[in-house]
């Protein structure tokens, strides 16, 4: 349409006398709203005689290449666009794994706490532990002491036994000396009872004398060696009882020394007892430390949490000025359309 | 403004022929309005539909529309490309652009995809001016839609109202995203049609994203169309048909590199009542333009009687039609509700 306005233009250009008026008479069929631009077109060609030509064909070139840098301009967009898409994920997978990881440090934080409160648990109940090993000690001392005294009594017991030895010793010898004496009686009664024979009628009477002593000295005999038998069998017993006693004594004295390992058993307990005490102090310590770090993890992950939702916000606020700029794109798109509709249309 | 519904064309033009000294706007079904053009005025302006909306609430087959104060409108053709009439749109903007009151309605042919190339052509009108628009329909025949200025059949048409009353432009959305965003890789917008969605064929990504198998991909068009992702709003884009390449052709234009979401429906009278909540005022005038794709839904689910008493309870003096496409200030859009109220 602009190369036909063009050309009669330049046709009426030769006369030079053409007016607006005479142009727009002759382009009087043209829509209303082309008539504005036309008749600047055909100024300048009007004006400038040495113009052969109303830059139509400029227009053209350039709006094709507009066209075709457009189309470089989107696909310049398609990787911006991507990119963005690709952050986007990015960024929700690691508020995603963020807030996983919020979630394991509050199950730590938790489990921690619960091992203080074990630790303080067994620390108490060290404390218990040596308050009973200490009325354990106390006890077994008390029981040593005991001991002793069993001993003292067993050692009485021995000195004791040893003096009814030596008494019951005594006894024996009295018992053989009364034999000794039953036994000369016994002589001198046979002695007796010869003189009387030797005596005749006049020894009767001393016969029978001499047969009584000789009677009594033989019971005397028997009696006397009864008490030795008995005196015997006493030491025999007396002996036992003393090898008894002794026994004890060594029980006692074993069971002392048992006693007295066991106490430093005890102490060893005791000591064990103090380090793993000490042991839990450390533990403790180092609980408390572990919940004073993870309350600082947790600030510092909620900070993550909340820039990260302030960037999730800003990506949002990105992702909708996109279509917002794609609409400028789209309305230079449709610019270029009616162009091309123009350029078709002559 | 006055809502008007005619059963016959007769009776829409003994109306007209009664009352010579007002404008109308008039929604006809496709059937109808070439013979209707040919006894009008240029103070007629008629816009062939896919249903029509009306103080009896939806119809289909009738004539509705409103009259108005010629005074007070300008009528302006918008031709192809609609940089031819640039000039004669910004004339007719000059004269009204100072009223906050004022808005322009759009009437746009709905088959030749040129509703953005119109909106894009009106760079010269401020952001906050008020615009609505639909795009003209066809009864769903998909073959031709019409408007006329009376007997001239045009491409599109711009009318400027310089309103005395307070005006309010509302929009109604009834679907809400869900899951993931998808990335539009590649498209080929001025053909509205989208080839790839992150980075596989748009079909295949659209089924995956819905979970369903691609055979059935088309059933789920209306209950599920995509969302166009704004920092304050998400505009609605519906498919039309899935292409023998995988491709997937829509109502709209869809840049490549944009994010969109899915979408699924929700209780579209409750939406309604919320939409219809934030009126500035009670409206003596309603102008409904509903999207064809909703009107099909509300006649599956039944839903129209009860959308109909929510509106007209609201103001019994409105107007509309069903539309292929609706325009709210400088966006195009599909499955939405636009709305104009008059104080």
């Amino acid at each position: 349409m602009l190369k036909t306005m063009s050309k009669k233009a330049n046709k009426t250009n030769e006369k030079k006398t053409t007016t607006e008026t005479q142009i727009m008479t002759n382009y009087e069929n043209l829509p209303k709203g082309a008539i504005v631009d036309t008749i600047n077109n055909l100024r300048k060609c009007v004006l400038d005689p040495d113009v052969m030509h109303c830059y139509f064909d400029e227009t053209t070139a350039l709006s094709k290449q507009i066209s075709i840098d457009f189309d470089a301009l989107l696909s310049q967009e398609s990787i911006i666009t991507f990119g963005l898409s690709q952050i986007l994920e990015g960024v929700e997978y690691t508020t995603k794994q963020i807030e996983e990881v919020g979630e394991h440090l509050n199950h730590f934080s938790h489990n921690t706490t619960q091992t203080k409160q074990y630790a303080d648990e067994v620390y108490n109940k060290l404390e218990k532990s040596s308050q009973e090993i200490d009325l354990a000690k106390t006890s077994i001392r008390e029981v040593v002491v005991q001991m002793q005294s069993v001993s003292e009594v067993f050692h009485q017991f021995f000195d004791n036994f040893q003096h009814l030895e030596s008494q019951y010793s005594d006894i024996a010898n009295f018992a053989s000396v009364i034999t000794g004496i039953a036994k000369q009686t016994n002589l001198l009664s046979l002695n007796a009872s010869i003189e009387a024979a030797r005596a005749g009628e006049s020894g009767k009477g001393f016969s029978v004398v001499a047969n009584e002593i000789k009677k009594l000295s033989d019971e005397t005999h028997k009696n006397a060696n009864d008490i030795i038998g008995a005196l015997d069998r006493m030491t025999d017993t007396i002996r036992i009882l003393g090898e008894k006693s002794t026994d004890s004594s060594n029980v006692v004295k074993d069971v002392t020394v048992a006693i007295k390992k066991t106490d430093v058993l005890f102490d060893n307990i005791f000591k064990a007892e103090e380090e793993v005490h000490n042991q839990m102090k450390y533990v403790q310590q180092s609980q408390e430390e572990n919940l004073s770090q993870v309350s600082d993890i947790t600030v510092a992950l909620k900070n993550v949490i909340n820039k990260s939702n302030s960037e999730n916000a800003e990506l949002d606020k990105l992702i909708a000025s996109v279509q917002t700029k794609s609409d400028y794109y789209l309305r230079i798109l449709n610019y270029l359309n009616q162009l091309k509709m123009l350029y078709d249309e002559s | 403004m006055k809502s008007l519904l005619f059963s016959t064309v007769e009776e829409a033009i003994s109306h007209i022929e009664n009352y010579p000294n007002e404008g109308y706007v008039l929604h006809v079904p496709i059937s109808l309005i070439h013979k209707m053009s040919e006894k009008l005025t240029s103070d007629v302006v008629l816009c062939s539909t896919s249903g029509e909306y009306s103080a009896n609430g939806y119809k289909n087959g009738s004539i509705t529309g409103f009259s108005f104060d010629k005074a007070v409108a300008e009528i302006v053709e918008i031709v192809t490309p609609p940089i031819k009439s640039k000039q004669n749109l910004e004339t007719a903007y000059q004269k009204v652009k100072n009223n906050k009151n004022a808005f322009m309605l759009l009437l746009l042919d709905g088959l030749s995809g040129l509703e953005e190339s119109v909106i894009s052509t009106l760079f010269f009108i401020d952001k906050s001016f008020k615009i609505i628009g639909g795009s003209a329909g066809d009864d769903l025949l998909f073959k031709e839609t019409a408007i006329y200025i009376g007997k001239k059949r045009v491409k599109h048409v711009a009318i400027f109202f310089d309103m005395h009353k307070r005006t309010q432009l509302l929009k109604e959305n009834i679907y809400v995203p869900y899951g993931d965003k998808l990335l539009i890789t590649s498209a080929d917008p001025i053909g509205r049609t989208v080839k790839t969605i992150n980075g596989e064929p748009a079909a295949t990504a659209y089924a995956k994203a819905l979970s369903i198998p691609e055979s059935q991909l088309a059933d789920h068009f209306m209950n599920n169309p995509l969302g166009k992702i704004y920092e304050d709003e998400v505009l609605i884009a519906s498919p039309m048909k899935i292409n023998g390449d995988k491709s997937i052709t829509f109502y709209c234009q869809m840049m490549p590199n944009t994010f969109v979401y899915l979408l699924k429906p929700v209780n579209p009278v409750d939406k309604l009542e919320n939409t219809l909540d934030t009126l500035n005022f009670r409206p003596s005038f309603l102008y409904v333009i509903n999207c064809i794709l909703r009107s099909l839904k509300f006649q599956q689910d039944g839903t129209w009687e009860k959308f109909d008493a929510t509106v007209l309870n609201t103001c019994p003096n409105t107007t509309g039609f069903i539309s292929y496409g609706e325009q709210f200030y400088t966006h195009h859009v599909n499955q939405t509700m636009v709305m104009l109220a008059v104080e």
